[in-house]
């Protein structure tokens, strides 16, 4: 297929052949000097579009001979020589993608790395616990110790579950074709039916209040059912016994609101700004979450451009979580 | 032995602390590290196992506390980082070894009895006293070149004893290296073992310091 350049490249050799034989012609039948004149300059001025079209095509060719030289994680930008200004918003906005590409990669990266980081340690308690069983001949020790192997067991396959979780949100933005009309008050009823034996178990009390929703907002379902779960799970774990869970959905402001309020023991002041990063664990209380369920939380929230915040209830102890999913989404 | 287990972590802590003693070890176990920069100040350990990501005070500062106090007890850290940096400045801040999670546990125990002998001024790794010859790696008590049995908890005992000839050590001392704070025992189970220890050993080396302790004698 012919581009638009080799296609006027070619007419104007056409038109240039032409007017060489219009001069040969005219040369024979003694035309004015004008028509010399006129002619030389007309193929005068085609030689010269001719090189600078040709300069440009150049350009672009070793443009691609660069890209096309480039192994697989060379991402930087593509270097600015000189090259005509027609082909700058290309060159640019394929600079802008090698970025955001770079960031990407980068990113997962350092995910990766932290995720590593973050087995260690349930890792490490699963190779002691084991050598624990092996080391004593006494049943019931034994016994003990591989129990205790596979509570370790739950806990890094939960690390991971949240992992895989966190590194499928990556792509921070939504398609549109994975957009729906949400009914926040029935996945949050979904949700909370899963969780309600756990709760009960723990003797925790789990609660939902939600309102008739009038306002529309679009999302994915999948992730805010992710983001309610990671919620409820992270109240219901960090409770104790006789500690209440209240899940309220309501409409304010041209926002649809989910709101988790616990009476459990909270977080410390000092501590609250940094529960949303990612593999922050408040340290010191005994329960084996993965540090991720508030940056997962975040995450899908941001996806649906909105925000969550974090406070202390007015009296009594606990945490109040509100996340805010703006109508015009 | 005596020594201080400070990791935050639970599933990992329990463990660590149930595989040590199962070695023989009293485990003492920290899970903050306020609380461990107290207990380093006020009780003494053979060694101290430090996790690095500690809640309240992180690893190193413990470690800088320490040190800067003249406090010389050996001190192995465990911890997930194991970048070469990481390595080099958990080193360089005083600590005597270095162990990546995850470790083995039969790795960390000989490590462990390494940094022991070393602090006691020993290269070798049996100790002998008189006709009586310990063997903490193997848990063994041979007298006069003869293997005689004796429990993890009289081993324990024995070992403290011989170790410090010469020095009288109180009740309390020698209770504190053979039993850990949680552990529920009758006041007189020390003379029981001390008792049945003279009796295997045949050792009237070891002396009763009336109202204060016992003392082996110096050789």
């Amino acid at each position: 297929m012919k581009s638009s350049l080799q296609r006027i490249l070619l007419s104007h050799l056409f038109l240039t052949i032409l007017f060489a034989l219009l001069l040969i012609t005219a040369n024979y039948f003694d035309f004015e000097p004008i028509v010399y004149s006129i002619a030389s300059l007309f193929i005068i001025i085609n030689i010269y579009y001719r090189y600078i079209i040709a300069k440009g095509l150049s350009s672009i060719n070793s443009i691609t001979k660069e890209l096309a030289n480039r192994a697989p994680n060379h991402l930087e930008p593509v270097s600015i020589k000189s090259y005509p200004s027609e082909i700058k918003p290309v060159v640019n906005e394929l600079n802008r993608l090698l970025a955001r590409l770079k960031e990407g990669f980068e990113r997962e990266k350092r995910f990766a790395a932290d995720a590593a980081h973050e087995l260690r340690t349930p890792l490490a308690a699963l190779k002691v616990q084991a050598q624990v069983a092996l080391n004593t001949h006494d049943v019931a020790e034994k016994d003990a110790a591989l129990e205790k192997l596979i509570t370790s067991v739950n806990r890094g396959t939960h690390i991971v579950q949240q992992l895989l979780t966190m590194s499928k949100l990556f792509p921070d933005v939504i398609k549109q074709s994975d957009l729906e009309d949400i009914d926040l008050a029935k996945i949050a009823r979904e949700v909370l039916a899963v969780h309600a034996p756990h709760a009960l178990e723990k003797k925790i009390q789990l609660e939902l209040d939600a309102c008739h929703q009038t306002m529309h907002f679009k999302g994915n379902p999948t992730t805010i059912n992710i983001l309610i779960n990671n919620l409820i799970d992270n109240a219901i774990r960090y409770c104790q016994e006789n500690n209440e869970i209240f899940v309220r959905t309501y409409e304010k402001k041209k926002s649809v609101i989910l709101e988790v309020r616990d009476t459990g023991p909270g977080i410390p002041k000092a501590l609250r700004s940094r529960v949303f990063e990612r593999f922050f664990r408040v340290l010191g209380n005994k329960s084996q979450g993965s540090g991720l369920g508030l940056s997962i939380v975040k995450q899908i929230c941001e996806l649906h451009n909105g925000k969550v915040t974090l406070k202390a209830p007015k009296k009594g102890t606990g945490v109040i979580i509100s996340v805010f999913f703006p109508c015009d989404f | 032995m005596r020594l201080l287990l400070v990791e935050d972590d639970e599933l990992l802590g329990d463990a660590i602390k149930i595989g040590l003693s199962q070695f023989g070890y009293v485990v003492d176990w920290i899970k903050d590290g306020e609380t461990a920069r107290f207990v380093t100040k006020t009780e003494s350990f053979e060694l101290i196992i430090l996790d690095l990501g500690l809640p309240k005070l992180s690893g190193l500062q413990i470690l800088k506390h320490l040190r800067s106090s003249g406090d010389r007890t050996p001190v192995i850290i465990l911890t997930a980082r194991e970048s070469v940096e990481s390595r080099i400045e958990g080193l360089d801040t005083g600590a005597d070894d270095y162990m990546v999670k995850p470790f083995d546990l039969s790795e960390l125990n000989a490590r462990i009895r390494a940094l022991i002998r070393r602090s006691q001024g020993r290269a070798d790794t049996t100790f002998t006293y008189r006709n009586v010859t310990i063997d903490p790696a193997a848990h063994s008590v041979m007298v006069n070149n003869e293997i005689i049995n004796v429990p993890r908890r009289e081993f324990a005992l024995l070992q403290k004893l011989l170790e410090n000839s010469g020095i009288v050590l109180s009740r309390e001392q020698l209770m504190q290296s053979v039993y850990g704070w949680d552990e529920d025992v009758d006041s007189n189970v020390l003379e029981v073992h001390i008792h049945n220890l003279r009796k295997k050993l045949n050792a009237n080396y070891i002396r009763t310091i009336r109202g204060v302790g016992y003392m082996v004698e110096k050789e």
